[in-house]
């Protein structure tokens, strides 16, 4: 009886444990999930063409380009809130959506690069590729990355273009729209 | 005295040629030089013939020196066991083109009597002319005395070459009826500049820079650091002020490109390593004298300064999120707090140095050589690696660290890329947080991780994307990984790491260009496949029918053995 006692005690406190390791595992899930909807809501997002300057020794604004050179768009983030957040860069392909149009015409991705966004629209991020932490400070723009059209487009043509990109800055999240911004490839 | 250098130069490289080839080779060589101080032009006509060759041959030159107008100014020839030169000389005249011509020849230093039938028909028939007396008297006249060309240099058709040639002796043995072997003959010519004005006396011409601790002084007599390939911009002034034009002579390869008024500035960028002669000749208008100034630049590559690498512990979390993943994780740190690893390198020129500081930029650049084998109920055994030797295979598989796009150069477009200020340092830093899902999409039952990784620190000008030129001048490896398994009993992971402590370590100078890497990183959930270690089975052996059969979704099972995808049904 005495052990028969114990055991239901010792039962109790090993339930009590697990059940609050457990609320502590999805109190923590929901939280982290609440700092993470976060970032969607204060972070604005914002993209510029540029072409890297030697005279200024960095990526400037430039609007047109010739046909084969270098494509780089700036992306810039700007930390609406008043603390400095987090956010995690280096797999593009689940992060970025761009959208660019020539034309007025959709510019549909390379095959590979569709190949690779329908994987991580499934299965998200995978820790595989780099994940570089960008710190960005509180009421501030920062730029984040320098995005290479051509690896998601291949070789650009001549042309007017838009340019609208879409940033996912976690799993599930929305994809934060920037504002569009044009360029010209010209031969 | 350059002649000279260059003439050693090239009989030391013949010299050591031979040991390689079985062809034996002669080396020609003309060259025509202005001596500016004697308004001389020389002609120097040189034939080489190498160690082995010399046994059987001495080389023998004639030199030729005419102007542009055909006249000969001077002829000469010299013969020597292994190095016959002559030297022609004329007067000077300005603009006017001077052309050597230099015949080069071997003359055979032995002769051997062979016997020439073709001299005496009859002879065909003393063959045995023991046997038949009459024979010796028709053939007494048929034994003649022949120059032994052994290595059969004869038979190469001679031709006309530029300022140098090698003349290979290819054909078989041969006896000649001559001594001198003609080879062919090569030729080098010069116009000889203007007249040069002299010095003007009350002139003084002064060089500066724009950047450098020194910017602006005069730089004349000293010798400066510069950084490699990236803008040294210069200025060239005369004193007292004087209508003129300044004339720019640069030695070593560099680009430049002259500006300001009368060409007093110039924008120098050397791609190569060494001390160079920079000298600055100012011309009056009126062309009457000149003056001029010089000073050495020493083209660098910086060095690295400090490398220091903070590495966090791998773990596993229940529902840890890390790195930003779904659910259960393992990983390194556990991003955004801690981070897996911390890199901070600075690099450092000389702090006298005078090239344009911003211009010079250092980045971050990673190899990665990935491993991950994991083990699920629905797919089995499978591996995500480029490795073609499996987990202990360090080797292989190496690519350029990126995602699903490619390989990201720089590693950290940001903030792990920096330009030098103008103390000629600069500071890159840039981290990284690997991870890998343990019950996303699928619960593993076991993950093996091996990921080896090179950092290196990249020295560079121009775009970091497209630099104009690149120099590996740190690195460091670092791997993570371990290996974990899932306990269903207690839903959780035992995890045999391969840190147990934070580490901190540094990474080190080095020249040595960075691996190559021609393997494809693979990091998307669809590139999971056969392991390499284990045998695919022969009706699939590229994996490409498993493959399909996962992209069909976790209700299909991939079976090896009867190489089929098989429909399971059940959900877990």
């Amino acid at each position: 009886m005495r052990s028969g006692v114990i055991l239901a005690v010792v039962t109790l406190l090993l339930f009590s444990v697990w059940a609050r390791t457990q609320k502590a595992v999805n109190g923590s899930q929901k939280g982290n999930d609440q700092s993470l909807e976060r970032l969607d809501r204060v972070m604005e997002v914002s993209i510029m063409p540029v072409g890297y300057s030697r005279k200024d020794g960095t990526y400037v604004l430039k609007q047109e380009f010739k046909t084969g050179e270098p494509i780089k768009v700036a992306l810039l983030i700007t930390n609406n809130s008043n603390e400095t957040l987090v956010i995690d860069k280096g797999d593009r392909s689940f992060h970025y959506r761009p959208r660019l149009s020539k034309d007025g015409k959709q510019v549909h991705y390379l095959k590979g690069v569709q190949k690779s966004i329908d994987s991580k629209d499934k299965y998200g991020p995978n820790g595989l590729s780099p994940v570089i932490a960008e710190s960005l400070e509180p009421n501030k723009q920062t730029c984040v990355d320098y995005i290479n059209l051509v690896e998601w487009y291949g070789p650009l043509e001549a042309g007017h273009y838009e340019l609208t990109l879409g940033h996912r800055f976690h799993q599930n999240g929305p994809h934060v729209q920037s504002n569009t911004t044009t360029f010209d490839v010209v031969p | 005295m350059k002649k000279l250098f260059c003439c050693a130069a090239l009989f030391f490289c013949l010299y050591s040629l031979p040991l390689q080839t079985n062809a034996q080779q002669t080396f020609g060589f003309s060259q025509v030089v202005y001596d500016d101080t004697s308004n001389t032009v020389f002609g120097f006509s040189t034939t080489i013939v190498d160690y082995v060759g010399a046994f059987h041959y001495s080389a023998y030159v004639e030199g030729y020196l005419y102007n542009q107008a055909g006249d000969l100014l001077d002829s000469g020839y010299d013969e020597n066991y292994f190095f016959a030169e002559v030297v022609t000389i004329a007067p000077a005249f300005p603009i006017t083109q001077y052309t050597l011509y230099s015949d080069h020849y071997l003359v055979a230093r032995y002769f051997v009597t062979v016997d020439v039938r073709e001299c005496d028909p009859y002879c065909y028939y003393c063959f045995d002319y023991f046997l038949d007396p009459y024979c010796d008297y028709y053939c007494y006249g048929c034994y003649r005395n022949s120059w032994w060309d052994p290595w059969g240099f004869s038979f190469l058709g001679p031709g006309y070459y530029g300022p140098w040639w090698y003349f290979y002796g290819y054909g078989p043995p041969a006896n000649l009826e001559v001594e001198y072997i003609y080879l062919g003959t090569t030729s080098d010519s010069i116009i000889t500049p203007l007249p040069q004005p002299p010095q003007c006396g009350n002139l003084r011409v002064e060089v500066g820079s724009f950047y450098g601790t020194d910017a602006g002084s005069d730089l004349t007599g000293q010798t400066r650091p510069v950084l490699l390939g990236s803008v040294t911009a210069l200025a060239a002034q005369i004193i007292p002020n004087t209508a003129g034009a300044f004339r720019w002579s640069i030695a070593g390869a560099h680009q430049d490109s002259p500006s300001g008024s009368g060409n007093s500035a110039n924008d120098i960028r050397w791609t190569e390593e060494g001390t160079h002669r920079v000298t600055v000749t100012f011309v009056k208008s009126d062309g009457s004298c000149q003056a001029s100034t010089s000073f050495n630049v020493n083209a660098v590559v910086p060095q690295l300064g400090t490398y220091m690498v903070r590495q966090n512990v791998e773990q596993t979390r229940l529902n840890g999120n890390c790195s930003r993943l779904t659910g259960d994780t393992f990983s390194l740190g556990c991003f955004p707090s801690p981070l897996g690893i911390m890199f901070d390198a600075t690099a450092q020129a000389p702090a006298n140095s005078i090239s344009i500081p911003s211009d010079s930029n250092i980045k971050f650049v990673q190899l990665v050589s990935q491993y991950r084998r994991r083990y699920t109920t629905p797919y089995g055994l499978q591996c995500l690696t480029s490795r073609t030797g499996g987990i202990a295979d360090t080797v292989t598989g190496w690519a350029l660290d990126g995602d699903a796009l490619g390989g990201a150069d720089p590693y950290d477009s940001v903030h792990g890329v920096a330009h030098f200020t103008n103390s000629y340092i600069a500071t890159i830093a840039s981290n990284d947080s690997p991870a890998n899902p343990l019950n996303n999409p699928v619960q593993y039952q076991s993950l093996d991780v091996n990921d080896q990784f090179e950092m290196y620190v990249v020295y560079f000008v121009g775009d970091p994307s497209h630099p104009d030129l690149a120099r590996v001048i740190g690195k460091v490896s670092w791997y993570w990984g371990g290996y974990v398994i899932f306990v269903p009993d207690a839903s959780d992971y035992d995890l045999d790491p391969f840190h147990l402590f934070n580490t901190t370590f540094f990474g080190s100078p080095t020249n040595d260009p960075m691996r190559p890497y021609t393997g494809v990183a693979k990091v998307r959930e669809i590139d999971w496949a056969a392991c390499p270690e284990f045998n695919p089975p022969s009706c699939d052996p590229t994996g490409a029918q498993a493959e399909a059969c996962r992209n069909r979704g976790w209700r299909f099972e991939w079976n090896p053995d009867t190489c089929t995808c098989e429909y399971i049904g059940y959900e877990y």
